[in-house]
């Protein structure tokens, strides 16, 4: 089988296209050699490529997948401007005359329509009854109903039985007039400042809601910050350690995660992707397993779907060599109980 | 018969495209996706210019035997067969082929006098984190496990995969019977496989 792989390799073509053998078992035998050869270049150093190649890959298979494209004729504007008539439809879409604007005649005067009554089915108001036009109309006084009181007419004092009023009498008015004047400027004056004074304060009070905001918002970019910086400075240190967490079982396949451990042996920063959501009344937990002795309970934690699992912390366990993560109930456990999802192969130094 | 993962319901430009296997980012090639090309290319491209530079000696026409490569992957998409590699192994030996094809048709007009000019191999440091990490782990493995052997199976392992010669050529450039070349290759092979499961069973 061996045979079989090597001598595509010979042959130097493509092992994956290679004749089909009838025996099932010699296939798969032979296929494990080609994964083989297929590993062999991760010894390598890998090589950061050029950005240009990258660039001229794409431009030659976009180039091939998607013809140029014809320039696409301006979009029609959704109204005419006012004072140019729209261009007229050329018969080529693609490439179309340039059209000098046409000047129009200005738009013609309209004249404002009459507006339509509201109520256009009530009839006209009777007339006023102070037009001269209008005859008079004698508006016959009702009969008294009989046990109905009438008022009795109070005598009118006649305008020549009134006594002229005097200076004194016309210099209190005036008084009275200028004092309810005063007092009703002051209460507008003081109306107008409680308003001010009220719309400052809700002006205060919303700046200051505003500050707070910008000042929680600000605290936490500085911890997201903080919490980036410990990741880059965990995961690029040149002496940190990384654990690989891989599926345990078939419980969660799709799971993997990797544990970074700084060069004190102290920090650390958990990444894991593709965990299942959290059930109700469970959650994960991870453990540091030490050299010797039972697994150390590192904290509890939830899962959402479709997001990555990030926690940092800057304890851990003296002679921790692995990690791991089980599925527990609320509130965690002293020791693993629950199924394990992940576990850790070893550390691994990052170069 | 491996397993072929199913298609994502969401396309390649909705789903995070980190967390997309490799057969599945080939079927979107075939539909003529770019981004999963692209994608294929961020994950493989550092190993296989790696490879590509260690077979034509540094020369600066490994980034061509890159673009080649990817060229033929946008083209001929359809024909890679899951049941027979996985898409790394293939993409590896593809661009094995091409590099030994240039380097014996003699295509290869700088050589490593001028291999001076390139920038040295250096860690690809990928952004997905994780993906990096196993990554890692997987480079370690393969060089822990090719420095553990032998080394006259090493050199055998290196002149064929390497330079592209058939055990005879190696027989003939190393004095040493046909038999033995086959033998050594043949262990050597057998001990990569054994320490290699793990990793192979993720290819697989």
């Amino acid at each position: 089988m061996i045979n079989a792989a090597v001598e595509a390799l010979e042959r130097g073509a493509d092992p994956s296209a290679a004749e089909p053998r009838g025996d099932e078992t010699a296939e798969t035998l032979a296929r494990l050699y080609i994964e083989v050869m297929g590993l062999i270049p991760y010894e390598l150093a890998p090589a950061a490529p050029d950005p240009e190649v990258k660039q001229r890959l794409f431009a030659t298979i976009t180039g091939r997948a998607r013809p140029a494209a014809a320039p696409v004729p301006a979009p029609a504007p959704a109204a005419p401007p006012p004072v140019l008539a729209p261009p007229p439809v050329t018969p080529d879409p693609v490439s179309p005359a340039p059209v000098a604007p046409v000047a129009v005649q200005p738009p013609r005067p309209f004249s404002v329509p009459a507006p339509v009554p509201v109520f256009a089915e009530v009839p006209p108001a009777p007339a006023e009854p102070s037009q001269p036009s209008q005859p008079s109309q004698i508006i016959p006084v009702p009969e008294p109903q009989p046990g109905v009181r009438r008022m009795p007419e109070r005598p009118v004092p006649l305008a020549s039985r009134r006594r002229p009023i005097g200076w004194l009498g016309a210099l209190a008015a005036a008084l009275i007039l200028a004092l309810a004047g005063l007092s009703a400027w002051l209460y507008l004056q003081q109306a107008g400042q409680r308003e001010t004074m009220a719309r400052l304060q809700r002006e205060a009070m919303e700046a200051k809601q505003r500050e707070t905001l910008a000042r929680q918002q600000a605290d936490r970019f500085k911890t997201d910050y903080m919490q980036l910086r410990t990741t880059m400075t965990l995961v690029t240190a040149p002496a940190a350690l990384v654990n690989p967490l891989r599926p345990v079982g078939r419980l969660q396949p799709d799971a993997r995660g990797a544990l970074f451990v700084a060069a004190d042996h102290q920090h650390w920063h958990l990444s894991i992707e593709g965990l299942k959501p959290s059930l109700r009344g469970k959650v994960y937990q991870l453990w540091f397993v030490p050299e010797q002795g039972p697994p150390v309970n590192g904290g509890t934690f939830l899962a959402k779907s479709d997001e990555r699992v990030e926690m940092s912390s800057e304890a851990m366990p003296a002679g921790t060599r692995s990690a791991m993560i089980t599925l527990e109930e609320a509130g965690g456990a002293r020791l693993p109980s629950g199924p394990e999802v992940l576990r850790g192969a070893g550390m691994i130094q990052v170069l | 018969m491996p397993e072929t993962d199913p298609v994502p319901a969401q396309p390649p430009e909705r789903a995070n495209p980190e967390t997309l296997s490799d057969a599945v980012l080939m079927r979107y090639v075939v539909e003529r996706r770019p981004g999963a090309l692209a994608v294929l290319y961020d994950r493989h491209s550092p190993t296989l210019l790696a490879l590509a530079r260690r077979i034509l000696d540094g020369s600066s026409e490994a980034g061509d035997v890159l673009q080649e490569v990817f060229v033929h992957v946008w083209n001929h998409a359809a024909r890679y067969d899951p049941a027979r590699s996985s898409v790394s192994t293939w993409l590896v030996l593809l661009t094995r082929s091409r590099a030994i094809d240039r380097l014996r048709h003699g295509k290869v007009v700088e050589r490593a006098h001028e291999a001076s000019h390139l920038a040295n191999p250096v860690e690809h440091a990928s952004p997905e984190g994780v993906d990096a990490v196993f990554l890692r782990e997987r480079r370690e493995r393969v060089r822990r496990e090719m420095a553990n052997l032998p080394p006259e199976q090493r050199q055998v392992i290196e002149m064929a995969f390497y330079e592209g010669l058939t055990q005879s050529e190696i027989a003939a450039r190393t004095d040493l019977p046909l038999g033995t070349v086959k033998t050594r290759t043949l262990l050597a092979m057998k001990k990569l496989r054994s320490a290699l499961r793990a990793e192979i069973r993720q290819l697989l």
